[in-house]
């Protein structure tokens, strides 16, 4: 006889429930909404209302097909490849993948580490992110149960491995054909990702000791500037916490802060700030080739996730052993982990092997401290470096040709040229511009024909304002709690607070880091909450203001109108997305358990929350923009996002697709387009204020919602396009819409438009699309609506 | 040099000016779509197309601020041509008197290649449209749609070789671009 897991009542013994497994089911556990654990089509109608609205738009960076030995195919214009495929079908083909890819990055994270953490605290550790009764909101929406124990998140993620087997499956040749059924499946994808950061964050939050909820959690300095390149260095790269906690461990229990500088690059730093207050951050991904380069570093610790693939490479140059520690990223490295410590350090200190494979977090933890002692001080007196010398600079610039290979081959074409020619001359400055905007991959380097280390020259050039490069940001909070949803939630939903808007992403800036920081400084300063994870929160703490702050000094880190929120790293961004849940559930009191749709379908038309990810270069950002998407959550990306090769673009002239139903009796209203878009781009910074102030309008808006969310569009398109929006009148239901301080001044604009005006009494009385109507339940799901629920 | 022989040479420079047929290979390097690129042409050939075509639409972005650039803007917009202003470029043309239009690029894309598209001004879409001082990968991305899956002539007269576009000048110098536009202009009604 088999038993399964699960509960059961004996008859005759009705008061006795014998559980088999390790949980038997109870009320928390029991789905509240019609998709508990959907599959890869369960959501498809929800899927069919987002695209049917936001259109997908591709914008395919080859034109070709080569996945199968059919190709290569030619595509262009649409037309069909050898398996039936056509270049639309491509493209969503690749959305899908890329959405997969990203997905699985983020949920093998959360595996690497729960398998860990459960061996380390056992699957009974219970978890806790602060003050929350919904600690795992998007686990219960998706998958229909509240966990409670870290082993709960045992059958989450094999749900999502599962999951993207089957949706990976989809992907080959002779599969899936239509590309509305590939984004549909993105989306699910897109879904999944957000879960498996969710996992990953809430388990490293529950048992490493992270800040919970801590709207006042700690400074962490940040900046290539701020180590003391005399003392040993260790610098950890990528995205996992687990091995650095070791290091810093050890370091603390050897009390070694003082003597050895340690530091990470990219997300590690994030987590490793959270779990001891003593690690600095370096910098994001950009910083990377960048800070090796400079070979301050004595020991680079990789992990995984944003780590350059040339790490090895760049570190053998300059003899800085590196220690792969995550069975992603081994680099073609021995597998040490057997070893003693102190044969290792031997073989790396020597030079005999150029680093090593150790998946022993103990020995990790005793290695590399005891190895950056032995290295550091000799590889500081061979002064080991990749930057030329003063001579060897002027050499160099001097042999620049203009030839304008790197700047075409830059991703963000800069004008190095100009600055070699100036640097001629003795001035530096146009370097020292290109310091912040260069994102540093390097492929500068190989494109010049004169055979000019590009990089390196950049760096030598800005030494000073590396020097000076010392910031501060607010470690990582994690969740956003109850209490806080609770004080502000009602301003969302009516749009007093303008709206949320999330900085996540990684550091492809268009037009260097300071972008972000000035957008930033715009938008909080006009009450918007700004919430940031991953590179941008830490990009957003590298400048400072006349008065030497930073933002995360200046404006504090609660979740209401006018903060500066700083939830953590890459796998954090989980918390962000979950936020509007938490509104949908603790202000509007929707069950959450296995309703994903109704959810995402409270979240689209009501909370006034808006992503923007301005450096965005990676699948992993990919698959967390279209996760929101599918939680009705717009996401704005920098110029690069079109390379990207899809967006989800609204058409407001479709009046059609405005269309949605009013909750409370089932009727068709024809709205505003609010949000006009689920995924779009824009060229420069001075484009995005005001695009991200209209993405914030949701129909739900009151009067007085809508007229502050309508004065800041108003005031960012004229203080930055130099022009009121074309379309501001679309968004005024009736005078109270207005905002008062020009009131009149729009209301004689509107008349010129055509539209009716009772100038005694101030009102519009013809030329809104609609009345505001404070009871209004937008929804764009029928079985929402009471009609169909009776 | 006799008046005669300045002559001659600056008709030399002149004829070197408006080439801009040379460098037709992908400003970015790798910005290599497919089969099908752009044929390069010289100036003559966008601006009789602009004077032909019945609904032109030319598109700017950021890049339109130096002043030799934005006078080339100003003078093509005052030629009756409507102009789609995309990214931050319209804070250049707000008092200029032009039909121009803010629109997000990767929205206008979109709209492009919808066929129901009233257009900017509400008076239906567009049979030709001309592009220049977009940045670079961003104008290349958005224009891929166009190629793609619209059936609407595009042609780049930007100082960059845009292999998306149906036709597309060479990589071009400053000079030689400022040049390439004015000679575009020439071919339009006074």
């Amino acid at each position: 006889m088999s038993v399964k897991k699960g509960s059961f009542v004996i008859e005759g013994l009705e008061n006795v429930q014998i559980n088999i497994g390790k949980v038997g089911a109870d009320e928390e556990q029991i789905a509240e909404g019609p998709t508990p654990r959907p599959e890869i089509i369960s959501l498809r109608n929800w899927d069919y209302r987002i695209l049917d609205r936001y259109n997908p738009v591709y914008t395919p960076t080859s034109d070709m097909c080569d996945m199968c030995t059919y190709g290569k195919c030619d595509l262009t214009g649409n037309k069909e490849g050898a398996c039936g495929i056509d270049l639309e079908g491509q493209s969503s083909r690749q959305a899908l993948m890329t959405s997969i890819q990203g997905a699985a990055c983020h949920s093998a994270h959360g595996r690497h580490l729960l398998k860990y953490l459960i061996k380390k605290y056992g699957e009974d550790f219970k978890i806790d992110v602060g003050p929350s009764n919904l600690q795992a909101p998007l686990t219960e929406t998706i998958m229909g149960i509240q966990p409670r124990t870290i082993g709960d998140f045992l059958p989450v993620l094999d749900y999502v491995e599962e999951q993207l087997t089957q949706l990976m499956a989809t992907t080959n040749t002779g599969q899936e054909g239509a590309s509305r059924d590939f984004e549909s499946k993105a989306l699910h994808a897109g879904m999944l990702d957000l879960l498996g950061m969710e996992v990953a964050d809430i388990i490293q939050i529950s048992c490493m000791g992270f800040p919970k909820s801590d709207e006042n959690a700690p400074m962490a300095e940040i900046g290539m500037g701020i180590l003391d390149p005399r003392k040993p260095v260790v610098v950890c790269v990528g995205h996992n916490i687990a091995a650095p906690a070791y290091i810093l461990d050890n370091m603390d229990k050897n009390n070694l802060f003082d003597k050895i500088e340690i530091a990470g690059l990219c997300c590690t730093a994030h987590d490793m700030t959270r779990y001891k207050k003593n690690a600095k951050i370096i910098g994001s991904m950009s910083k990377e080739l960048k800070y090796i380069r400079s070979g301050i570093p004595d020991v680079l610790v990789t992990d995984e996730q944003c780590v350059r693939a040339d790490i090895l490479k760049e570190a053998q140059k300059l003899h800085i052993p590196v220690i792969a520690t995550n069975e992603k990223i081994t680099y073609g490295l021995p597998d040490r982990s057997n070893d003693s410590v102190d044969a290792i350090i031997d073989d790396l200190v020597s030079g005999k092997q150029p680093g090593v494979v150790l998946l022993d977090f103990e020995k990790i933890g005793e290695l590399v401290p005891k190895l950056a002692m032995k290295i550091g001080p000799i590889r500081k007196a061979k002064g080991f470096t990749a930057l030329p010398g003063d001579d060897e600079f002027k050499k160099l610039v001097a042999k620049c040709t203009k030839c304008l290979q790197c700047t075409k081959d830059c991703p963000e074409s800069l004008p190095i040229s100009d600055a070699m020619m100036a640097a001629v001359n003795g001035n530096l400055s146009l370097f020292e511009t290109l310091h912040d905007k260069c994102v540093g991959c390097g492929r500068c380097d190989y494109s010049c024909p004169a055979g000019i280390p590009v990089l390196n020259v950049i760096e030598k050039a800005s030494q000073r304002v590396i020097r000076e490069e010392k910031g501060k940001m607010r470690i990582g909070r994690g969740q956003i709690g109850d209490p806080e949803i609770r004080e502000e939630g009602r301003n969302l939903v009516l749009g007093t607070t303008p709206g949320v808007l999330a900085f996540v992403g990684c550091s492809n800036y268009p037009d260097g880091t300071k972008d972000v920081y000035d957008i930033v400084e715009e938008m909080i300063q006009r009450s918007y909450i700004i919430i940031s994870s991953g590179c941008a929160a830490m990009d957003i703490g590298m400048y400072k203001d006349k008065e030497g702050k930073t933002l995360y000094e200046r404006y504090p880190g609660r979740f209401v109108k006018g903060n500066l929120l700083n939830t953590g790293s890459c796998v954090s961004n989980a918390h962000i997305a979950a936020t509007t849940i938490k509104v949908a559930s603790i202000f509007a009191g929707r069950k959450t358990k296995g309703n994903w749709e109704e959810i995402a379908d409270y979240v689209m038309n009501r909370v006034g929350a808006v992503g923007i990810a301005w450096g965005a270069y990676s699948q992993k950002a990919f698959a967390i923009g279209t996760g929101c998407n599918r939680l009705g959550i717009p996401v704005v990306v920098g110029p690069h996002g079109t390379k990207y090769r899809r967006a989800f673009i609204g058409k407001p002239y479709r009046k059609e697709t405005w269309n949605v139903l009013d909750g409370r009796d089932g009727s068709v209203v024809n709205i505003e387009p609010a949000p006009e878009h689920l995924m779009i781009t824009a060229e420069t910074k001075a484009e995005v204020m005001p695009l991200l102030a209209k993405l914030c309008f949701r129909p739900s808006d009151n009067s007085l919602g809508r007229a502050i969310k309508l004065t800041h569009y108003i005031e960012l398109s004229e203080k930055y396009l130099k022009k009121m929006p074309d379309d501001w009148h679309v968004y005024v239901r009736n005078e109270a819409d207005l905002p008062v301080a020009k009131k009149e001044q729009l209301m004689k604009l509107l008349e010129e438009k055509g539209w009716k005006i009772d100038w005694e009494k101030k009102k519009i009385t013809e030329g809104p699309l609609r009345k505001v109507d404070v009871s209004f339940q937008p929804t764009n799901v029928p079985r929402l609506c009471k009609e169909a629920k009776k | 040099m006799n008046e005669n022989s300045q002559g001659k040479s600056k008709e030399k420079q002149d004829v070197k000016i408006i080439d801009t047929t040379r460098q037709a290979v992908p400003y970015n390097t790798a910005n290599i779509p497919g089969p099908k690129m752009a044929r390069a042409v010289l100036p003559a050939v966008p601006g009789k197309m602009l004077a032909k075509s019945k609904r032109p639409l030319l598109i700017v972005g950021s890049e339109i601020d130096d002043p030799d650039i934005l006078a080339r803007v100003v003078t093509l917009g005052k030629a009756g041509i409507q102009i789609a202003s995309v990214g931050d470029s319209y804070k250049y043309l707000a008092d200029k008197g032009l039909d121009a239009h803010y629109v997000n690029m990767h929205a206008l894309a979109s709209y492009l290649c919808d066929p129901e598209w009233p257009g900017l001004d509400g008076k239906g879409g567009y049979d030709l449209v001309v592009f220049f001082g977009i940045t670079y990968y961003y104008a290349s991305q958005a224009i891929s749609a166009l190629k793609n899956f619209s059936s609407i002539k595009v042609i780049s007269i930007d100082k960059y070789y845009h292999p998306n576009a149906d036709m597309s000048f060479g990589n071009l110098k400053m000079d030689v671009f400022i040049g390439a536009l004015d000679e575009v202009i020439a071919q339009l009604p006074k």
